[in-house]
């Protein structure tokens, strides 16, 4: 049977998980856990380290100025940041490869079958370029983008059995990064995304607020006046790191010691947290994320009673005062799903995705618009990403150097009720001669309305690309 | 100060075209616009031809009236005519940008029309037949069916009319829009 393949590109860490009949593996770095998306670059010698050894480091490579560590590498795909070393410039596409590199490591480590494919997922607001790039990354590390999937609809997949014959289920997704909330509707198998909210207040801002309470505890127990920002980078990493773990033990503990053998100037740091001191310096990170989750159930009107389910996964869901928080809330609290591995469900959604056939199905029409003002459908609701090109021909219709070319969304096929114009381009003529202006259009593998315009006239060719990322669609779950 | 929005936009200019040849595409044909333009499609049609005499045979009434009528006004330099949208209907009005110039400014132009007509149209309303043509004129005479009248007596008459009508208009147009005037005075 195929093996299928998932990864959740995360910002701060990224998961991979591999699926063979209907066994999960989960491709945890050496801790277990998803690898941290972090890479280091020597401005040396070009040589790139990435994951946990870059990020239980990260403070003191900084520092030393002898790396570039490049951190939230998604956030820069498809843009112009560059590193430049002695050997080579890097982008962030090679960064991005590095660390699918790191995760297809993980499956060698394991003696199964190689990563060649995976399903991907991405942001429901990721930008045409950033696809892009990101497809290209997957490429130079060997892998093939089956298919991406919005994050939220991966979560989704996965639980798919649990909300099959849900209307209305909110993903509550909070990782180290960012935290993503959308509200979907689920109708006849396919996935509408009715309203998404973000913020990027997430575990590393939690786990840098722990380190920094727990630093001015100790130093004021010792009497020095010392802040955390004034603290060597090598004792704000064992110190963050060791925070970290503490967050994550405290979600089944109600007490346990912060122990650093030499913080400070060789004097060890052992502090007790308790859950009292967790919560107070947790509770405002949880109030404005449960506060973004009523914003985006208002954003798609429904009502709290509508929502038949709650998804609550990412690393930061393991949060206690989270848990309870949603749990106490009666506009919560029959809804709410825990996820017992939220790390990894994401991750998993998209290898399910890999396994099964579906696709993104354009949930609005686009055409053109004529110079009658009449709607040409191009494309219909309902068609299928990934389409082959299709092709229509206009010509210009008065006598002037310029046929402008303009583009139409409407919710029904025909175009007949309310049109938002969509992009709008010009093709370059030399006067009225009757002569066709090709026009060549798609639905892209990576979700975007690409269309190629062509003229010939009088012995010149012109020849204008455009295009469109602002499009509606819905997953097609095809079981 | 209130930040203003804008109030113009860019309009379509292209229409769909098929694959046969610019004379066979009857549709892509009639969205042609601009004097200019279809200037250069009755080239491309009608090579050789009389273009008034093309026009008349190929164009629609909006072409026809754009074609014969984008050219400046004789006395201000403006073009007077032109098509005017209200709604989903268009009609070609005057409109002197300037204000200077009005639809009196006819072109005269003689006419072979049938006298009885003349006689009764001019009979009924009281009025002049140049009078009693501008109103026959403004009507929807082209919506009704142009009964033809075996028992013509034909006799010169001179019609002031726009220029676009002097153009474009021909004897038998001018009978079948006082028919369907001065049925509908009787009727009434």
């Amino acid at each position: 049977m195929r093996v299928s393949y998932g990864i959740d590109f995360g910002t701060t860490n990224s998961a991979g998980v591999m699926l063979q009949e209907d066994h999960v593996y989960e491709l945890g770095d050496a801790t277990g856990r998803p690898l941290p998306s972090i890479v280091a670059i020597d401005k040396a010698t070009g040589r790139m380290s990435v994951g946990r050894e870059v990020w239980d480091t990260k403070e003191e490579r900084i520092k030393s100025g002898r790396e570039f560590v490049v951190q939230s590498v998604k956030r820069h795909l498809g843009k112009d940041q560059r590193w430049h070393t002695n050997e080579r410039v890097f982008t962030p596409e090679d960064v991005a490869a590095k660390i699918f590199e790191g995760v297809a490591e993980q499956v060698k480590l394991r003696k199964a079958p190689p990563m060649t494919h995976a399903a991907v997922t991405i942001p429901v607001a990721f930008p045409a370029s950033a696809r892009a790039a990101l497809r290209r990354a997957a490429g130079s590390a060997g892998i093939t983008i089956s298919t991406f999937i919005h994050e939220p609809t991966a979560a989704l997949v996965r639980y798919l059995r649990k909300v099959r014959n849900h209307q209305y289920v909110a993903v509550f997704d909070w990782g180290g990064g960012t935290l993503d909330i959308s509200v979907l509707k689920l109708k006849d198998n396919r996935v509408f995304e009715l309203a998404t909210r973000g913020l990027s207040q997430a575990g590393d801002d939690i786990d840098n607020c722990i380190a920094r309470a727990v630093h001015t505890r100790e130093f004021k127990k010792r009497g020095d006046e010392r802040s955390y920002d004034n603290m060597a980078t090598r004792d704000q990493d064992q110190l963050r790191i060791k925070c970290e773990d503490a967050k994550c033990e405290m979600s089944t503990r109600d007490e346990m010691d912060i122990l650093v053998q030499d913080y400070g100037g060789g004097q060890p740091l052992d502090i007790a947290v308790t859950r009292q001191f967790l919560d107070g310096l947790v509770s405002p990170f949880v109030d404005r994320a449960i506060e973004l989750l009523v914003q985006a159930v208002l954003a798609a009107n429904i009502s709290f009673e509508a929502l038949d389910g709650l998804l609550v996964i990412g690393g930061s869901s393991k949060l206690r005062l989270l848990r309870e928080r949603l749990f106490n809330d009666d506009r919560f609290n029959s809804a709410l799903e825990n996820s017992d591995a939220p790390e990894w469900d994401v991750a998993l959604g998209a290898a399910v995705v890999d396994r099964m056939p579906s696709g993104y199905e354009i949930v609005e029409s686009v055409g053109l618009i004529l110079c009658d003002e009449t709607f040409h459908t191009l494309v219909h609701p309902g068609e299928r990403a990934y389409d082959r090109v299709k092709n229509v021909s206009v010509a210009l219709v008065e006598d002037t150097t310029q046929a402008n070319i303009l583009l139409a969304k409407c919710d029904d096929a025909m175009g007949s009720g309310p049109r938002t114009r969509a992009f709008q381009f010009h093709v370059p003529t030399s006067g009225f001669d009757g002569e066709r202006i090709e026009l060549a259009y798609a639905i892209s593998e990576d979700l975007t309305f690409r269309m190629n315009a062509r003229s010939q006239t009088r012995g010149r060719n012109y020849e204008v690309a455009h295009e469109y990322e602002d499009l509606r669609f819905a997953y097609h779950i095809n079981e | 100060m209130s930040e203003q929005a804008s109030n113009i936009d860019v309009r379509s200019n292209v229409y769909l075209r098929t694959d046969k040849p610019i004379n066979a595409d009857t549709d892509f044909m009639k969205r042609v616009t601009g004097r200019a333009a279809i200037g250069k499609l009755l080239e491309r049609v009608a090579p050789g031809l009389d273009p008034s005499e093309a026009g008349r045979s190929l164009l629609t009434v909006r072409q026809a009236a754009e074609w014969a009528w984008q050219k400046p006004c004789e006395l201000c330099g403006c073009i007077p005519e032109g098509p005017v949208r209200r709604g989903s209907v268009e009609t070609i009005e005057f409109r002197c940008p300037l204000g200077r110039c009005h639809p009196k400014n006819f072109v005269p132009r003689a006419f072979l029309l049938d006298v009885v007509l003349v006689d009764r149209a001019t009979r009924i309303t009281g009025k002049s037949l140049n009078e009693v043509v501008r109103l026959a004129l403004d009507t929807n005479w082209r919506d009704f069916p142009n009964k033809e009248n075996g028992k013509r007596s034909p006799r010169r008459y001179w019609v002031a009319l726009t220029p676009w009508e002097a153009y474009m208009l021909k004897a038998s147009d001018l009978e079948h829009a006082l028919a369907v005037y001065t049925r509908e005075l009787g009727d009434a």
